[in-house]
């Protein structure tokens, strides 16, 4: 693998942290199973996409592409807490529903960013490669330094707490609907924001980017979970690395893959196997229960 | 004083297993007393415990603490003033979270959970002195996971976490029924030595016969839904293993 391969890996692979965290939000923290990531991911890249060519500063695109996140996911939550749906058909419902207002949004299936270089004018940075992933690191050290205050808060406990063990929270004097209305939008803005930073990193929104890309999120949660111990008092800061690696890792994976000359039409399937063995694996070391 | 009127709660109803759980219960609970609820399985009193907390809605019937109306009112609303302790000894902590984590949680029970880390070196010194007093010690594991205590440790500290915060009334729906003898004595003295000391509105539910007449200023037998016995005072005091045994 040459350098510049690597390079390329490492710096989508953090741009996928938010992803990651996303999912690591959702699955682990409220233990809700949510696929709203698929249209929220697009949704975000959408959002940047046309607040760029509006010539928006890429900052404020970035929050923008967040704030939309965070609205599909409390959308998905409003779903699900309020009229008593199952989480994965909240999240299917979304889905579904934001590939027309994505593609109603883009007004076309793709658009480019032709000339424009928001990693450069965030940075200041000539070099294009070295611009991302300064702006990429940074960014993604502020969302995890972020979540892992909000995690330690009096909030964030009832948050843990949440997915955890309803019965107390709600003895406890949580309004546990709301909590997870809030977590969901939390984890689509941060999934949102991945969608942000690829769509600046290669330059174009396209509608169907988010297709799949919950997978991904997944991966680097288990990736994260193989590597550092899964359920082993593992500190909070621990765990949102872990995540942050795990999306980097599964880059580095599939790029090695590609590299080796792979058909990228077996990039899917490779990357279903890849989640398999790794819970193959964590499920093998411990007994059976039946 | 924790009032309820003619409260009425059918489960499945027109359906061929419908149950009629309650049948109209009238029942005044004077404030800083400790009631006991007895009955056989089905006889209504957990769904009772759970429309006083708010868990569960009454078909019909008001419920009044404090002399306000909050049978309207959801679980959470219902916090301010009402701790629980649950059957499931894991059911009353949050298993992930560490043991101040949990207690952090139980003194911010009916409050706003806001965006302060409360956690601080005050807060771990007043909790552990608190655990201290359990004689588990607990007090120096304030950072382990709640989740890899025993199911009599964790229930002792649900009950000391349950009045971390300001209370007037306390629920017990079988407490002890998970643990073993020992923890259950254990779990059992704590919750009256609480109960005294807080001068708590109590209303512990239990099968244990031995319970209702060690603990307790009042006693409560439910049967197919309707209030069959109610002994207060001396009536309570000069209570039988023999007479109890005869309601079931």
């Amino acid at each position: 693998m040459s350098f510049d391969f690597f390079l390329t890996a490492l710096i989508q692979g953090m741009a996928f942290a938010g992803l990651g965290l996303g999912v690591y939000l959702t699955l682990r923290i409220f233990n809700i199973p949510d696929i709203t990531t698929d249209g929220s991911y697009t949704l975000g890249g959408v959002v940047t996409a046309l607040a760029l060519v509006s010539g928006w500063h890429p900052l404020l695109a970035i929050v923008a592409s967040g704030l939309a996140g965070s609205l599909a996911g409390a959308g998905c939550g409003l779903i699900h807490t309020r009229l008593n749906t199952a989480p994965l058909l909240a999240g299917i419902l979304m889905m579904t529903a934001l590939y027309s207002v994505n593609l109603i949004a883009l007004g076309r299936p793709n658009l480019p960013l032709t000339g424009m270089d928001p990693f450069a004018e965030l940075t200041g940075l000539d070099n294009p490669v070295q611009a991302s992933l300064t702006a990429i690191v940074l960014l993604v050290m502020l969302i995890g330094a972020k979540l892992l205050f909000l995690l330690k808060t009096d909030f964030g406990l009832a948050m843990r707490a949440t997915g955890n063990s309803e019965a107390m929270v709600r003895a406890m004097g949580v309004n546990v609907k709301r909590m997870k209305v809030i977590g969901l939008a939390l984890a689509n803005a941060l999934t949102a924001i991945s969608g942000s930073l690829i769509t600046q990193y290669q330059g174009f929104a396209d509608i169907n980017m988010g297709i799949g890309i919950v997978i991904a999120g997944l991966a680097a949660v288990m990736i994260g979970e193989a590597f550092s111990g899964k359920n082993t008092g593992r500190s909070l800061p621990i765990q949102i690395l872990a995540v942050i690696a795990g999306g980097v890792v599964f880059r580095m994976a599939i790029a090695g893959a590609l590299s080796a000359g792979l058909d990228p039409g077996y990039l899917r399937l490779i990357t279903a196997v890849i989640v398999l063995s790794i819970i193959a694996l964590g499920n093998l070391r411990k007994p059976s229960n039946a | 004083m924790i009032t309820l009127k003619d409260i009425r709660k059918t489960w499945f109803a027109g359906k061929a297993n419908e149950v009629r759980a309650l049948k109209g219960i009238d029942l005044e609970i004077s404030d800083g007393s400790f009631t006991v609820m007895t009955g056989s399985n089905g006889s209504g009193k957990s769904t009772l415990l759970k429309i006083i907390a708010g868990s569960v809605a009454p078909d019909s019937g008001n419920v009044l603490i404090g002399g306000r109306s909050v049978e309207e009112l959801p679980e959470h609303a219902r916090s301010p003033f009402i701790a629980r302790l649950f059957q499931d000894p894991l059911a009353g902590t949050a298993p992930d979270l560490s043991i101040a984590e949990n207690f952090r949680l139980g003194e911010l029970r009916g409050t706003r959970k806001g965006l302060a880390q409360g956690i601080n070196k005050e807060f771990r010194t007043r909790v552990a002195d608190r655990i201290r007093t359990l004689n588990m010690g607990l007090e120096n594991k304030l950072d382990q996971e709640m989740g890899s205590l025993s199911g009599g440790q964790r229930q002792a500290l649900t009950l000391l976490m349950a009045t971390m915060a300001e209370c007037k009334v306390l629920l017990m729906d079988e407490p002890t029924s998970a643990l073993d003898p020992r923890s259950s004595e254990l779990v059992m003295a704590l919750a009256d030595a609480i109960v005294r000391e807080k001068q708590l509105t109590a209303i512990l539910v239990t099968h244990r016969l031995k319970d209702c007449i060690q603990f307790g200023d009042r006693v409560i037998h439910l049967s197919e839904g309707t209030l069959m016995y109610d002994l207060q005072g001396d009536k309570k005091k000069s209570l039988t293993l023999e007479t109890l045994l005869g309601w079931f």
